[in-house]
């Protein structure tokens, strides 16, 4: 099961993971919520100035649903780079199915079921109808994105072929062929793909263009694995698009001859080191979260003291005292005491004879019973039918029973903290009601019948007194069920939380900086230490479900990260920052050790062939305008490529996988089958 | 021993169009229409005294059912139980009448008719959907309203009192002085312990009240009020 949500612009893909049994296991949202911490942390980076723009349309189209998982990662790194441009490129997802082609238009969700041709034409002509947008329009880029293990592989691949609207629009196609190569049915799958691209190779000599084989399986032997590792094939994938058409300040016509070609099969080497936006948001996340629930623990259990003092507090938050509970007064003052007569009424009453009546009027009070008898039993039956049956009635009435748990509800989850849920209103250990519940159920009904004014006054107020009694003895059950219920929704609350936390425990992060765990770990916990009441009181609040814990907890990670302004800072100066007691040349070293491996090993193909390592074409640096690094880099044989990005330094190689004048074997590019 | 089934067919086995009426010898005069039976058993009850068809019908005619169709009618507890046959209903032109004197003056009576199909032993009884198969004979309770005006004050007393059986109307009256928005019950108590069986009710000067019949009973008893 797959969802695709749109949120502040962007789009997250959420996996349900099939459990050890062959279910799907619901996920509570953890990776929503790293999504989207991560997501802030990107907004808040700095971007660089630099005037990179689109030189040419671009379409971009995923073939496969599968491949469409990952337009996210292709938009971000051009919306960055290329800005307003950027909102102008189209993203098409073409899927085959029994009939025919499904196309979408990734951004809009416009769908078509009959001629993807057209759907991919229509796109083309809307994009070079926009007047100010990309700096060139007589060439438009088609960038194609194929799974090569897709089953439908090749009747995708002849349809980018087949696409002829070179006639109309001076086009130039682009296709990467994806390989994910970690099982022999897909390797045998990508065989078959690359045999019949190889086979065709003349045939399809004028509409071919360039081919890049991108595995996630390296030269150096290690395999991209989980969801951020293969996210890095793609961002190649966008920065082979963003260099292959780029109007910057720079000189990029050999970059774009480099990148785009006709009629050739490429492959590159990638190496990155960027900004661990990521890891930094999973680890502060992590760390603020077994923080708060520790801290908002400890915290009860420092507050609330003993036993019988936490009961206390807590019945004093219920409005439980004084043999009164403020809410059931409320509901009685407002709801119920108008269902009764007025004072007044009591006057018509019917009186044995006329001295009785007189007798009565006499006295200054008057019990119920003297009136009773003064009346004939009359006072008897006109309490029975005004008073005690409209009370009875109206606490078999289920809605309005409903209605008052639910505003009780209401108000005790609002007064009690989690803490008081969770400890205070626990069973005892030997299975009896906790001291809350018991002192409820056990309350002694303190009497509210003052002396009337009359005599008429008198026996009403004594007859409402009856009716409060029947109130509260219906009630309280009900409200120490609703206590049990609170608790346990306390506890689901907690399980929900710590669901939540082990999501995100479970994301993978690049560990291999030293110090960004303890570096950010500590800076989580200062701003808990300092903030951690305010937030405690709005994540830690009864009234949240789990969708309320993850946008509590999202607002806590945006104060966070306003906290410090380290989340904010660039590629370079978040590491001269976080490694400050490092020297510089270690520092140098640090993104050394990461860009500066062999090339070579970082190419993203591991086949028998390796004998394109000499055909390389180019080596680029992508890195901002003034970036510190550039001034390490010696030796002519790169290019420097600026990007308006500022949370990364990425090297990429491009080889021809063909000989000069012969054309490659593409099937001995894939690992053993 | 008889063997008693009760079962359900409305659509054969019917009650409809019944109506009673009193003749002017003072009998009460039954007929309706029906499709199918071959008799119907006709049960008269005070109608405060519930008589229910399973908890209180047929455990009574288990017993006493041989007897009852023998003789066609008996009274027991005050309970007038009568089985008609089909034959004999038709030829009184789909009429059956209860004799004034089988009824106690003053006291509501409620009648429920059920189609039965009986041969030698076997009782099968009908039941008969939304009360098609009850009338009632209601009574009607004479009261005298009094209303006196003292010299200078702003109240009126107002004195009713039942020209009844008051032992008979227990929950069955109450009243609403105009003044007011409440039903006020009267007690049987009250009325039997005041004089004359006059109770007070003291009311603005202008106000007025009025007797009614308690909503469970308002079928079996009409309120009359007696002229000055």
């Amino acid at each position: 099961m797959e969802k695709c949500t749109a949120f502040f612009g962007l789009y997250f893909i959420y996996k349900a993971k099939p459990d050890g049994r062959g279910r799907l296991m619901e996920e509570s949202g953890g990776r929503k919520l790293v999504q989207n911490c991560i997501s802030h942390l990107k907004g808040t980076l700095k971007t660089d100035g630099g005037r990179n723009r689109a030189l040419y349309p671009v379409i971009t189209v995923f073939f496969g649903e599968q491949s469409a998982e990952h337009f996210p990662t292709i938009r971000d790194t051009l919306e960055i780079n290329w800005r307003t441009d950027a909102q102008y490129l189209k993203y098409l997802n073409i899927v085959k199915t029994d009939h025919g082609y499904v196309s979408s238009d990734l951004v809009t969700g416009e769908k078509d079921e009959e001629n993807p041709s057209a759907f991919v034409e229509k796109a083309v002509v809307e994009m070079l109808g926009k007047e100010l947008a990309f700096e060139n329009k007589s060439r438009t880029r088609f960038e194609y994105i194929l799974l090569g293990e897709d089953e439908d592989a090749k009747e995708y691949y002849d349809f980018m072929i087949n696409t002829k609207l070179g006639s109309h629009y001076n086009t130039f196609k682009t296709m990467f062929i994806m390989m994910d190569e970690r099982t022999a049915d897909n390797r045998q799958k990508i065989h078959d793909l690359l045999g019949y691209i190889t086979e065709n190779r003349t045939k399809t000599k004028k509409d071919l263009g360039t081919v890049y084989l991108l595995s996630n399986y390296l030269r150096s032997g290690f395999v991209l694995q989980d969801d951020y590792q293969l996210s890095q094939n793609y961002r190649l994938v966008a920065d082979l698009i963003l260099m292959g058409g780029n109007q910057g300040e720079d000189d990029n016509s050999g970059v774009i001859s480099t990148v785009e070609n006709f009629d050739t099969i490429k492959t590159a080497a990638y190496a990155i080191k960027e900004k661990p936006v990521r890891s930094i948001a999973i680890i502060s996340l992590q760390k603020m979260m077994r923080n708060l629930l520790e801290e908002s623990e400890t915290n009860y259990n420092q507050t609330a003291g003993d036993t019988r003092q936490s009961a206390e507090k807590i019945l004093e938050k219920l409005g439980i005292r004084g043999g009164k509970i403020q809410c059931l007064e409320e509901i009685f003052e407002k709801s119920i005491l108008s269902i009764f007569p007025s004072p007044q009424e009591v006057q018509y009453l019917a009186f044995l004879n006329e001295q009785e009546y007189k007798n009565i009027y006499k006295e200054k009070r008057v019990s119920s019973q003297r009136l009773n008898k003064a009346t004939g039993g009359n006072w008897n039956l006109f309490f029975e039918e005004n008073y005690k049956n409209k009370m009875e009635n109206l606490l078999s009435d289920e809605r309005f029973i409903s209605e008052c748990l639910g505003k009780i509800e209401k108000a005790w989850r609002s007064a009690l903290s989690y803490g008081d849920a969770l400890s205070g209103l626990k069973d005892r250990e030997d299975g009896k009601v906790g001291e809350v519940r018991n002192a409820l159920e056990n309350l002694t009904l303190a009497s509210a019948v003052a002396s009337g004014k009359s005599i008429e006054e008198g026996v009403h107020l004594w007859a409402v007194e009856e009716a409060r009694k029947m109130f509260y003895s219906h009630m309280i059950q009900l409200l120490s069920k609703l206590l049990s219920d609170i608790h346990q929704a306390a506890k689901k609350f907690k399980d929900c939380y710590i669901n939540l936390e082990k999501e995100v425990n479970k994301e993978p992060i690049d560990n291999k900086e030293e110090n960004i765990r303890s570096y950010y770990e500590n800076l989580a916990e200062n701003f808990i230490r300092k903030n951690g009441n305010e937030i405690s009181s709005d994540i830690f609040n009864l009234k949240n479900g789990s969708e309320d814990i993850i946008q509590s907890l999202e607002n806590a990670f945006k104060k966070l990260i306003k906290n410090d302004p380290i989340y904010a800072m660039a590629f370079d100066e978040e590491l001269q920052t976080r490694l400050s007691s490092m020297t510089d040349v270690n520092k140098v070293l640090a993104i050394q050790r990461v860009l500066e491996v062999e090339i070579e090993t970082m190419v993203r193909l591991h086949g028998h062939d390796t004998s394109y390592e000499g055909n390389i074409l180019g080596t680029y640096y992508l890195m901002k305008q003034g970036e510190t690094y550039a001034n390490e880099l010696t030796g002519g044989h790169f290019t420097i490529f600026h990007l308006n990005r500022t949370d990364c330094i990425e090297k990429i190689a491009i080889y021809n996988l063909d000989s000069p004048g012969k054309y490659c074997d593409l099937t001995r590019m894939v690992g053993e089958v | 021993m008889i063997n008693i089934t009760l079962k359900q067919n409305p659509e054969d086995y019917t009650i409809r169009h019944l109506v009673r009426k009193m003749t002017n010898t003072g009998d009460q005069q039954l007929s309706w229409n029906f499709h199918r039976a071959s008799h119907f058993l006709v049960v008269t009850h005070p109608a405060k005294t519930p008589c229910d068809l399973e908890a209180d019908i047929l455990p009574w005619l288990a017993k006493n059912g041989e007897a009852l169709l023998e003789s066609g009618k008996k009274n027991a507890d005050g309970i007038l139980w009568n089985v008609i046959q089909e034959r004999k209903f038709l030829a009184a032109n789909n009429r059956f009448t209860i004799p004034r004197g089988s009824l106690t003056n003053g006291i509501p009576y409620r009648i429920q008719i059920f189609p039965c199909d009986i041969q030698e032993d076997q009782w099968d009884i009908y039941q008969v959907e939304e009360d098609a198969n009850v009338a009632v004979i209601p009574v009607s309770i004479l009261m005298e309203i009094q209303y006196k005006k003292p010299f200078l004050s702003k109240n009126q007393v107002c004195m009713f009192r039942a020209k009844f059986d008051v032992n008979r109307l227990e929950g069955v009256l109450r009243y609403k002085p105009s003044c007011s928005r409440c039903q006020f019950p009267v007690s049987v108590e009250s009325m039997r312990a005041a004089r004359e069986g006059w109770l007070y009710v003291w009311l603005p000067r202008g106000e007025d009240l009025t007797i009614s019949v308690a909503p469970e009973y308002k079928d079996y008893y009409n309120i009359r009020i007696a002229d000055d």
